[in-house]
């Protein structure tokens, strides 16, 4: 469950991949915003904790949003604003 | 002015702080002076290698030292660690180094440097082995298709050098070693030539004894005292990547996958001054020899990348003096300062306080870049 | 290899970046604008295009917006969206034209253009702007904690609101109360505010009022409608707040903290807090420029003169990136740096210079009382405020390598005597985020501990790249010689 809503109706649509789930999405959400949407809490293990990380800026600067998308680990998901087809697996920092 | 003890140390790196502890160790009352925020600290900036192969190709008893040293290096970090003076290991590992070769003709030139090595007295004893392509991979599965083999030392291994340093300083304090912080300026000779005066930016302290570990800070300091230190920085890029899956046991040369899972790349040798910048082209090279090592780290993310500056002689080799002139004074200055960490925390410390520097380690001697008339 | 050149590289596209790149673009000088958001506008004017367009109440915020994203489509303008630079080189040179002596190295990602390209130019604008001042308290890493200001970009770029009865607020500053009556206003719900305002400041402060008044009447006014709002919303508000803790496992559950001697805990969803902003200082650190610290502020900024003008020749800065002080005046610096660098470049004479340049510096001192009166209101709590004096142990200062207070002050008491030396021995401010996070407390820790200014204190030395990169992204570039050979 989330606490993210919707304050305005969205638009035109998009379909993106998340963790295998298929999701619809608004091409003016970054893939930080879907995630919060969603519910998700946990963007990943930080490396060095070994502790769930989220996202605390949304701007860019405090990289607990980081998520592997389109095949790239460690990308800014809170940069990235969805494309349709775009894949995104949760998971912090890591290369697997 | 602050009161007097038996030896100040010059130089809060890697050597300084290896050798406070050493002379520590010994029952000296200790002073070290440390700058801190040098910017061109080496002991800050290194790669973390303790290294034995292909150290001393032409000089035996560097081989023999670094030999030692890297033999000595568990039983320093265990006495680091276990008197509780780091919550986090020094990362020590010795896992045996390998230097990869890339292609053929790499690997040709590596296998007559150690044969002309093996033709050496004094480095057969290193262990060194020539590794071919599938002795390699046997090694180190995870090595990309132009690795054509490379030589193996079960010696080699490797070290965190900023937790060893903070270790170190942990240690010193514990032991109520005094530490002065700030540049030290000048050393000066008393009256009577009994003692020295260090002078700092901001104090100045009296000794018996003092020993220059201040890197490239020592040739500002020697005349003085009756030393000569032939140094010059060369810089060296290093590049670190996020923290990666274990992918190495052995460490290589140019690859080091720390304790946490980041992996370190260099490492160049530029003769640019004291210029720490990095530079684009060279950080490319480092990538990609990095990825023709190891071709899965195209996928990794770098971190940083940094220069940091060796601490250079004319020969690469240590200059290890005690002054003629004013015996109570002494120089120690290499660019291993990590391999050699526990040999300076040892016989080298010993042999400055049994006043045996200049005969145990006559190869060391600066007598050897003067020109004779 | 530099695949691109310019006359005018501009790094941020807010309202300084917008408004240097119109005024050098104005005199006919080509500019490369760079920006790593999706869209230009920066953080006060994110998602601008969409915002705008659509209008509502978020829309009242984004006045002049659509005035500044015109110069996107002027000619002499190149704009580069979700663009990361990675670092820049200067070289000094005394023909700017033939020897340009900014090169700046940036990842375009793009769907269709992904790659590092390599700009040349003759000067170099860096407008970053602001980011939130990150607050230290116990359980502040929790997934659920965040800026206020992140809440509200979530809403500027999603349209998404915070509901529930888990919703609260934290901090103190204007942009606590304009983000409440934000969510209010779209339908989302706030159930507490933690207000770490020290009472009887304001009373200390009317000093400067009326001053404040006069030179900005416009932003005072829109001040007290926002405080006023803000107290009638019927949100329960807790004032005199100390000790946060931040409660949870794998997200945060609980709050708890301390107001009028006895101890609260709440349930918590999310908790959003703030202590104001501080200038994004991450590249004209890595470009070594002096700094100086602000103590009204409590944050470095480049030493600059009014125009802009660095420590470095080819190098300005412009908007908050500079010293915090709003949106209206960033654009206005942004307008003078850009007019500045035009000189400079010789662009523009000395004479039409000022008849351009002397309006704009006289909008922006007047409105200095205003800006310090709203310093001095919200002056930045100490780097402890948030948390109780035996919290170390369980605060981290740097969230990416897990660095606890209490190992900073370890360090320090080993001798670490600045930044850097913390960083050498605890990891602090080595991780993704290169001390973006924690940099700005670290300063403030180290001289706290060690009874220096942080002037003198200094701060962590930054190193390329800005931005933790794709290896493979940068063998794009392949070398076209063997410096290792």
């Amino acid at each position: 469950m989330s606490i993210w809503k919707r304050a305005i109706p969205p638009g035109e649509t998009v379909t993106i991949h998340v963790n295998g789930q298929t999701v619809t999405a608004t091409p003016d959400e970054t893939v930080a915003t879907v995630l919060l949407r969603l519910g998700t809490r946990s963007f990943g293990i930080n490396p060095a904790s070994g502790y769930p990380q989220a996202p605390a800026c949304l701007m860019g600067v405090c990289f607990g949003c980081l998520c592997r998308i389109d095949g790239r680990p460690g990308t800014q998901a809170c940069l990235e604003q969805v494309r349709d087809g775009m894949v995104v697996e949760t998971g912090g920092l890591r290369v697997s | 002015m602050i009161g007097p003890s038996d030896i100040t140390v010059i130089g809060g790196g890697l050597v300084g702080a290896s050798l406070a502890l050493g002379f520590l160790r010994a029952g000296a009352s200790v002073t070290l002076v440390d700058a801190g925020e040098d910017r061109f600290h080496a002991s800050a900036g290194n790669f973390g290698l303790v290294w034995v192969q292909g150290k001393g190709a032409t000089c035996p008893d560097y081989a023999d030292l670094s030999l030692r040293s890297a033999k000595a290096w568990r039983r320093f970090a265990e006495a680091l660690e276990d008197d509780g003076s780091t919550d986090a290991p020094l990362g020590y590992r010795n896992c045996g180094g390998v230097k990869i070769a890339l292609g053929e003709a790499e690997l040709n030139t590596m296998a007559a440097n150690l044969e002309r090595m093996h033709n050496q007295s004094g480095s057969a004893g290193n262990g060194m082995l020539l590794l071919d392509r599938d002795a390699l991979r046997d090694r180190i599965p995870a090595v990309g298709p132009e690795a054509a083999g490379g030589t193996f030392c079960p010696h080699d291994g490797h070290a965190d050098p900023l937790a060893t340093l903070y270790a170190l300083h942990r240690a010193l304090r514990r032991a109520g070693v005094r530490v002065l912080r700030g540049k030290a300026l000048r050393a000066s000779v008393d009256e009577g030539a009994r003692g020295f005066t260090i002078h700092t930016d901001t104090d100045s302290i009296a000794c018996g004894r003092v020993v220059l570990a201040a890197g490239l800070g020592n040739p500002e300091l020697c005349e003085p005292l009756g030393l000569r230190a032939h140094l010059r920085p060369q810089r060296g890029q290093i590049v670190v990547t996020e923290r990666t899956a274990r992918f190495m046991d052995p460490v290589c040369h140019t690859v080091r996958q720390t304790e946490d899972g980041t992996v370190m790349l260099g490492d160049s040798k530029e003769e640019v001054g004291f210029d720490t910048s990095t530079t684009p082209d060279v950080r490319r090279a480092i990538l990609n020899r990095a990825v023709r090592c190891f071709p899965h780290l195209a996928k990794v993310r770098v971190m940083r990348s940094w220069g940091a500056l060796r601490v250079m002689s004319p020969d690469g080799l240590p200059i290890y003096q005690t002054s003629d002139r004013h015996p109570g004074a002494s120089l120690v200055t290499c660019h291993s300062g990590v391999t050699l960490a526990a040999a300076h925390a040892g016989e080298v410390a010993s042999a400055i306080l049994g006043d045996r520097l200049n005969d145990s380690y006559p190869a060391f001697s600066p007598a050897r870049f003067e020109v004779a008339p | 290899m530099t695949d691109d050149t310019c006359d005018v590289i501009v790094i941020g596209a807010g309202p300084a970046g917008l408004a240097a790149a119109q005024s050098v673009a104005d005199q006919g000088l080509s500019v490369r604008l760079i920006d790593e958001q999706p869209t230009a506008g920066g953080q006060i004017w994110r998602n601008a295009a969409v915002v705008t367009r659509r209008g509502g109440p978020l829309a009242k915020s984004y006045g002049g917006a659509v005035a500044a994203l015109s110069v996107l489509r002027n000619d002499h303008v190149k704009h580069a969206t979700s663009a990361t630079v990675l670092e820049v080189a200067l070289s000094q040179t005394s023909d700017t034209a033939r020897d340009p002596p900014v090169c700046v190295t940036w990842l375009s990602a793009t769907q269709d253009a992904r790659g590092v390209r390599e700009t040349a130019a003759r000067a170099l604008i860096v407008a970053t702007g602001a980011m939130e001042r990150p607050v230290l308290f116990p359980g502040a890493t929790l997934p659920g904690v965040m800026g206020i200001g992140a809440v509200q970009s979530v809403l500027k770029q999603s349209g998404l609101v915070p509901t529930g009865d888990g919703v609260v607020l934290a901090g103190q500053g204007p942009l606590l109360m304009l983000t409440l009556g934000q969510i209010l206003a779209h339908g989302g719900s706030v159930a507490a505010v933690l207000d770490f305002g020290q009472s009887g400041r304001v009373a200390r402060t009317t000093s400067g009022l009326f001053p404040a008044l006069l030179s900005d009447p416009a932003i005072m006014a829109q001040g007290a409608a926002l405080l006023w709002r803000a107290r009638r919303s019927g949100v329960a508000w807790h004032r005199g707040v100390t000790g946060l803790r931040a409660i949870g496992k794998d997200g945060i559950e609980q709050i708890a903290f301390e107001t009028g001697g006895k101890t609260m805990q709440l349930t918590c969803s999310l908790l959003a807090v703030h202590d104001g902003v501080i200038p994004n200082t991450q590249l004209t650190r890595l470009l070594a420029l002096d700094h100086v610290w602000s103590n009204a502020q409590q944050a470095f900024a480049a030493r600059s003169t009014p125009e802009g003008a660095t420590s470095a020749p080819s190098v300005w800065v412009a908007g908050d990136g500079a010293g915090i002080a709003g949106a209206e005046v960033a654009r206005l610096r942004g307008a003078l740096s850009g007019l500045d660098v035009a000189r400079a470049l010789g662009a523009l004479g000395d004479p039409e210079f000022r008849t351009r340049a002397d309006p704009l510096k006289r909008h922006i001192s007047r409105r200095g009382p205003a800006r310090a009166f709203v310093d001095k209101l919200y002056a930045p709590l100490p780097v402890t405020a948030f948390s109780k004096d035996n919290a170390a142990a369980s605060t981290v200062v740097c969230r990416c390598e897990a660095v606890t207070l209490a190992r900073v002050h370890d360090a320090i008491r080993d001798g670490a005597t600045g930044p850097n030396r913390v960083k050498t021995f605890t990891r602090c401010g080595m991780g993704a985020c290169q001390g973006r996070m924690c940099g700005n407390a670290l300063t403030r820790i180290v001289a706290a501990a060690t009874r220096s200014a942080p002037q003198d204190a200094g701060a962590l030395r930054i190193r390329p790249p800005l931005k933790p990169t794709l290896i493979s992204d940068y063998l794009d570039l392949s070398p076209t010689h063997d410096p290792l050979s």
